[in-house]
Formats: C-alpha cells, structure tokens, sequence
C-alpha cells in the first residue's frame, strides 16, 4: 500500500460520493415535505453527515459548514423539536442546491468558493428560533449526542475467534488511534499505520473495517489489530509517528481481556492493567465531537451493494461498445466471404466447417452484445428523479398546487437515450406546470380538485420505451392554435376548418408558436417545442399529444432503447446503398409504373385503398453524380410510417436486411438534411442511415 | 522582409500535389496516408466534402480541396491519396493527387505569400517556400478545412 496519496484520485471519490449524497439529500427531502418520518429524517441527516465527514476530510470548509448547519436543523426535527414547514424544506432545499454549486466549483477546479452565509443564517435561524423558545440552556444544535467518551471498539463476534487462533500463536497487538479532529485526509493517517505495520508483520483486523477506513466512515479513532515479526519498542515508535495523532495507544491484545470499551494506557509493559484515570484528561479533550456511528451506518448499507456492483468508467463503456460494433460488422463481412467461398469450393470440406465456425460466432457475438447492451442500460429513474425538484419550485412560483406521481422508474433504457431525453421531458413538465394546470381558483371554480395532478410514467412496448406526460389541467384549446398558426402564416385561413384536430395540434410543434396569453418566466416565448419535437425525432422517436379542452393534455413519446445498434433495411439510390431503419418500416412492394396517380401534382399511389404518397428518394438524395432515370416498368417502394402516417420511399434496389452499428456523422459535416447517421457495413464500405421522420415531416411541410 | 517571419524554426512538411501545384502541410498534423478508398457520398452537404470513408471501423469525412480552392475538378487516379489529418472537429480526410515527399523547410526558404497567389484563396495560405527550383504552397489547414 502506497503512502504517496494522490489528492486528486481522492477529489473524484469525493465528487462521486458527493453526487450521489446530494441527490439522496434532495429526493428525501421533498418527500420529507410531504409525509414526514423519522426513518426519512435518519436517511437524510446520515446523509448529510456523510457529506460533512467527507468535505471535511478534503479541506472544503465551506462545504463542511454547510453541512453542518443542515445537520443541526435535521437534528431539532429528529428531536421532535422542530417540525416541517415548507420553509424549513425551503431552507433545506436552498442548502442542498448551495452545496450543488460548491461541488461544481470544486469540481471546475474553482474550488471551494462562493459566499453562502445567507443561507447558514437562514437555516441556524431555524435552529435558533427552536433553542430561544424552549429550554434555552439546552445546546442541542451543535451537539446532537452527549460526546462519546470510550472507544468505538467493540470487536464483532466474528472477529474475536480468528484473534484468538491468531493470539495462541504469536502476540496479537492492539493499536488505537484518536486523529486530531481537523485531520485532513484521515484515511491516509490509517493507511500509513497499515502500511507500518505490514512492513514487518499482518495486519489481522481494524474497526472501523477495511472499506469504512477506505471511505472514511470514521470520526476520528480507529484500531488496529496486528501480529508482528519487529521489535515492540520499534514497531511502537513507529505507529506513533505518522502524525495528525491526538492519541495513540498500543497494548497486547488478550481474549480474555475483561472490557474492550475500557480505555487502556499506553503503558510500556503492555500487559497491565488499563489505567483508567491516566487515559481520561486525554479524551477529555474529545468535547464537542460527534460519535462515529452516523457515519458508518450509511457505509455499511453501501457495503452490502458493493459486494455484487463494479463503478465502470462511462466511456469503458462506450468504447466496449464500439468494439462489439466492429465485431458485428466483421461478422457480417466474414459471413459474406464465407457465402463467396460456398459459391466458388462447393464440395470443400472446409467451406462447411467454416459456415459453422461463422454462425457460431454469429452467436456469440450477439450474445455479447446483448451483455453489453444491458450493461449500458440504466432506469429512467436517474432522469425522472430530476422533476419532482423542478415541479415543486415551479408550482410554488406560479401560485398554483400540483401533484407530480412517476411511474415505472425502473424501466430500463440505454445511457445514449438517457443522456437526451431529460431536456425534452423537462420542457414539456414545464410547460404542463405553467399553462396545462390551472390556478387553485380556476381548478375549484371548474369542478376540480384544487391540486392539479400531473403523471409521468415510463413503460417499455416492444423495442421501444414509452414515456407518457398527463396532467388533468384545462387541456389545448385548438381553436387558438389555428388562430395562432393563421397569424403566423403557416396556415391558410380557409384550411383551418378543414383540417382534423389531430393535424390542428402539431401546430403546438411549430417555431414561435406558444398560445400562452402572456409571456411568463417560465415558457411561453414559443421557442421549445419545436425544439423538443426535433430532439425526439433525432432519437428516432415520435411524439404525439392528444388533448380533451378543460380536461388535460397527455404527451406520449416513443422512444428507441438504444441508439448504438439497428436492424435496417439496405437499399440502393442513385448507386449508393442507404439504410432505411427497420423500425420505421410497414412493408416493401414491387409496384408497376402505371399506378402512380398525381393528387395536386404530388405522386400517390393507392395500397388497398389507402392513398400514400410517394417520395422519390433519388430526388432527396440528390447526389453530383446524376442519376439515371429509372425507365423500368415496376420500381421498389418502401412503406415507412411515423404514428399513423404512411409515405412511400420510392428507391433503385431493396438489397436486404442487415444490423447495423450507428455512428454518427462527423461534426465537420454540419446538419445534413435527411441523413441521421452512418455506418460501416459488411464489405467495408460506408452507408447512410436515413432519417425517415425527417423526410416525412420535409415532405410535409413541402405540401 | 519588414513583417514577422512565417517560420521561426525549420519545419517538416508533408508535400503534395494537386494539378500543376505543390502544398505543403505541416507533419504533425498529419496522421496518416491511406490509399483511396470507395467514398460514400453524403448528400445535401457542402460540395467540397466528397463523403465518408471507413477508416479501420470510424467513418470520417473527406475534403475535396478542388472544391475547396476552387481549382477544376480532375479524375482520381491511381497516385491518388487521402491524407488525414486531425482537425478540431475530429480527423478529417484530404483528397490529393498525389503525396510527393516528406521535406524539411528552413524559415529563410519562406516567403510571405505573394499579392496575387495563382489560385487558392489566399486566407488558408501561410506562405511560399522555394524549394530548388519549384514553389511549394504551405496550407494554413485549420482554415482551410473549416467551412
């Protein structure tokens, strides 16, 4: 074990576990606000403490401050001696986001900076207010618990028999620790004493265990159980040296030692009795600190997870992945030359062996990369868990009451979608808070309970996920939008009534169209749903509203669970191969020339008596090399759908169906029209993956 | 020369041809030269950017710097290279007419470049060197590969 500690390693450590303690803190304590309960007040106060031992540990004093004033308020409501108000969870939830920003300035590498005495002021006004009203000789904000006098130390069961084989054999020796309480970095302190005594010996045991010293959830004692080959005098001298050490004492260790919370002396014989008045001044000292079991009960709960779950790098990942997409495009090509061979030896013997060899690595390459596929996969959770923050701030600024219920967290998606669907469902809770819910007022005065409810749920359906927004709120009034989109010139006034709902309301999608009667803080510019609608199409997602006037608005997004992999369908255009998705594909017909019919100067063709439109890709995908003009008497036509709207691609050659590996376009290329991505296929050349809802919604908005 | 020299220290550069003329670009941002590969052409993009090629399982884009210069356009041929190199958009490929040679240039052997340079727009230019009797035309490349 090194003693050379680089702070930095420990920087990320702590910014990991200051993450994931800042979410606990959060999500906590919003449900605090609604059902307060004591076992909610010990998740968030261990919480809370965790954060300060840590930040201490790393020198943020600002940060451990904070913490610290969190705790004393977190204490009074675990005492029963202050009770919930929306301003405490105010306070709280101000303290939680103030401790976000110090974390991303430590972590910009700004450190620990900002000026946050506000809100130590608001939150010991708390503390204070409580203190001055009853019993005020009572200190109960700084000092949850009496100070602990003794050592922690007591052995657990299953250590004690191990120490005892180990004593019968050699001298077990028993090394306490007491760091001084501003230690920084308290670990290393252990780590050095560990590191001393394996030069010459074992290290049988310590409290806190192995993993609580490594993640320093410890106050400020530990022990340390050892057998060892130096001298006792040497080994004594030594252990004591490695500084920040308010006490230090090392005796024999005897199973039948009569009480090992009693505090021994350092005495130099080490086999006397424990001195008890020599070792008391020097805990003494001790007033004023915390007991070390808040802190190492959150670690032990972290234990337990650790055991089955390794933290992987994202980008180890996404390079794994990356790797499996190159293994599947060589499959395919190996698959392809091997088809080649068949044709060329067909009697061979080998030619057989090696189809089998090929389908058996086809196999287990797909096996892998369903492994790696679920690896990647993550609860949507991680996403949602961001709202009910939001919705309350928001419902709170707006004036209005709103109950937000999450649905199917723990639907599984990959990190890819994950990283790109936050912003676009935020937009759209947003919007639902600020104009889908009505006042408290307007609710009553419409028959409805005064609290507006607001639902997210996640499910999967087939390959996809489904995320569904519904709030009960006064619902899209059409009407308006045609209003709006006639004033904007995207609709011609004669045509709003002739359009359906379901057409009316994509309108909502159009840029710089918001029905919103004023401008608020919150939306209503019109800008964002056409930029939501555009995220999600980029997904390769769809998004539909339906909307009941005076009763609500439920968005659905349909999503892929994956970004990296897709089965699509290889076709030929203008000499070049395209992937067309095989998810947004119906069907593939051969039709003959003469079934084209022009509806207003567009091509259709009429499929069992559906009218779909065509599309001739050799003119979106125009090309320098000119195409020739295809004088065949039938041609190839590919039915895509997006929702309930069918197009046909019309295209050279269907060549086949294949799984493909997404890449995507390189940012040098800018936004190409069209074209959602590329990728290798199995001769080694590249194709394009064509963005089929971006050529439907092309087309239509050319109509 | 009045103005601050182009070079402050030799320089290697990788030497290329396209037509009649000689360029120039720095070693180091040069990472390879691949032989021309089948080019998937991406439609609707700028004109000067010829597709994607498959380099060992990445797809990357590739420059046409005909287009680029404005230079008329010429049938590939067998000398024909693809150079990539790394921009700040990630690695990026050239299409040349052939790849010549490696050479070292020396800071006096540089000109500023001349007024009226025959006909690449003189902003991705650095500057001329001589070398024995033939110019050699030194590419500023993040400019001009950046649209």
């Amino acid at each position: 074990m090194s003693t050379e500690m680089d702070m930095s390693q420990y920087l990320d450590l702590f910014l990991q576990e200051a993450d994931e303690q800042l979410e606990i803190l959060e999500q906590e304590t919003l449900k605090l606000e609604k059902e307060p309960s004591h076992e909610r007040l010990q998740v968030i106060f261990r919480a809370a403490h965790t954060l300060k031992g840590s930040s201490r540990a790393m020198g943020f004093t600002g940060f451990a401050n904070l913490t610290h004033e969190m705790e004393n308020v977190l204490d009074l409501l675990r005492s029963d001696k202050l009770t919930v108000t929306t301003e405490i969870a105010d306070g709280l939830l101000a303290c939680i986001d103030a401790l976000g920003q110090i974390k991303e300035s430590i972590a910009s590498g700004d450190g620990d900076t900002g000026d946050y005495s506000d809100i130590v002021a608001k939150l010991a006004s708390f503390s204070n207010s409580q203190a001055s009203s009853k019993e005020p000789p009572k200190q109960p904000a700084a000092k949850p618990e009496k100070p602990k006098v003794e050592w922690r130390g007591v052995l657990p069961p299953e250590l004690i028999e191990p120490l005892k084989e180990a004593s019968r054999v050699q001298t077990v020796w028993h090394a306490k620790y007491r760091l001084v309480s501003d230690c920084v970095m308290k670990f290393v302190r252990a780590f050095m004493a560990i590191s001393v005594i394996q030069e010459g010996g074992e290290l049988l045991a310590c409290i806190p265990n192995r993993e609580e010293l490594e993640e320093e959830a410890f106050d400020t004692d530990f022990e340390l159980f050892f057998q060892t080959t130096v001298a006792e005098k040497d080994i004594r001298a030594k252990l004591a040296s490695i500084g920040e050490v308010e006490v230090f004492e090392m005796t024999e260790w005897r199973p039948d030692a009569p009480d090992e919370n009693l505090p021994e002396t350092p005495s130099e014989t080490s086999n006397g009795q424990p001195d008890q008045a020599a070792s008391k001044p020097q805990i003494a000292v001790q007033e004023g600190k915390e007991p070390a079991s808040p802190a190492s009960a959150p670690s032990t709960v972290r234990k337990a997870d650790s055991g089955q779950t390794v933290r992987v790098d994202v980008a180890r990942l996404d390079e794994l992945m990356n790797l499996v997409g190159e293994l599947v495009i060589d499959r395919t090509r190996v698959a392809q030359i091997g088809a080649q061979l068949a044709n060329k030896y067909e009697f061979d013997s080998n030619v057989e062996e090696l189809a089998e060899t090929v389908s058996h690595i086809a196999r287990i390459t797909g096996d892998l990369q369903d492994q790696i596929m679920k690896a990647r996969m993550l609860p949507i959770e991680t996403v949602l868990n961001r709202f009910p923050r939001m919705v309350r701030d928001l419902a709170q600024k707006v004036n209005k009451e709103i109950k937000l219920e999450l649905n199917g967290g723990d639907t599984e998606l990959d990190r890819s979608v994950i990283e790109v669907i936050g912003d676009p469902l935020l937009h759209i809770l947003r919007n639902s808070v600020d104009h889908g819910i009505e006042s408290p007022e307007e609710r009553v005065a419409a028959g409805k309970p005064s609290t507006g409810t607001i639902v997210v749920s996640a499910r999967h359906q087939e390959n996809h996920i489904v995320i569904e927004i519904t709030d009960d709120g006064r619902g899209i009034d059409l009407e308006r939008v045609k209003k709006k989109a006639i004033e904007k010139g995207l609709l011609a006034r004669d045509a709003a009534d002739r359009i359906s709902d379901k057409d009316a309301i994509q309108y909502i999608f159009a840029s710089g169209l918001s029905t919103a009667k004023q401008i608020s803080e919150v939306s209503g510019r019109g800008v964002g749903m056409d930029i939501v609608k555009s995220n999600i199409q980029k997904l390769g997602g769809l998004i539909d509203v339906e909307t009941v006037l005076g009763q609500g608005t439920k968005f659905s997004l349909r999503l892929p669970l994956t970004l990296a992999i897709i089965r699509g369908l290889l076709v030929r255009i203008s000499e070049v191969v395209y992937v067309i998705p095989l998810g947004s594909v119906i069907e593939t017909l051969l039709v003959p020339k003469s079934s084209i019919q022009t509806v207003h100067k567009r091509e259709v063709i009429v499929i069992r008596g559906v009218t779909t439109p065509l599309v001739r890709m050799n003119q979106v995908f125009q090309t320098v090399k000119a195409a020739p003009e295809n004088d065949d008497d039938e041609f190839y036509v590919v039915i895509v759908g997006l929702a309930e709207k069918r197009i046909g691609l019309v295209v050279d050659h269907l060549i086949g169906e294949q799984e493909v590996v997404i890449k995507s376009l390189s940012r040098f290329c800018g936004d190409v029209q069209g074209v959602s991505g590329a990728t290798i296929l199995g001769d080694g050349n590249v194709a394009l993956i064509a963005d089929v809802n971006g050529i439907i919604e092309e087309k239509r908005n050319a109509a | 020369m009045s103005s601050a020299p182009v070079l402050t220290q030799e320089e290697q550069n990788v030497v290329f041809r396209l037509g009649n003329e000689s360029y120039g670009i720095n070693i180091f941002l040069v990472n390879e030269i691949i032989r021309l590969r089948e080019i998937t052409p991406i439609p609707k993009a700028d004109a000067y950017i010829r597709g994607l090629v498959n380099l060992r399982g990445k797809t990357i884009p590739v420059v046409d710097l005909r287009v680029r210069f404005h230079l008329p356009c010429a049938e590939d041929t067998d000398s024909s290279r693809i150079i990539v190199v790394e921009s700040e958009q990630g690695n990026v490929g050239i299409v040349v007419d052939e790849v010549t040679e490696v050479i070292t240039v020396q800071p006096e052997q540089v000109d500023e470049t001349p007024p009226l340079v025959a006909e690449v727009t003189a902003a991705f230019v650095r500057g001329v060197a001589k070398q024995d009797d033939h110019l050699i035309t030194l590419l500023n490349l993040e400019k001009a590969l950046v649209a």
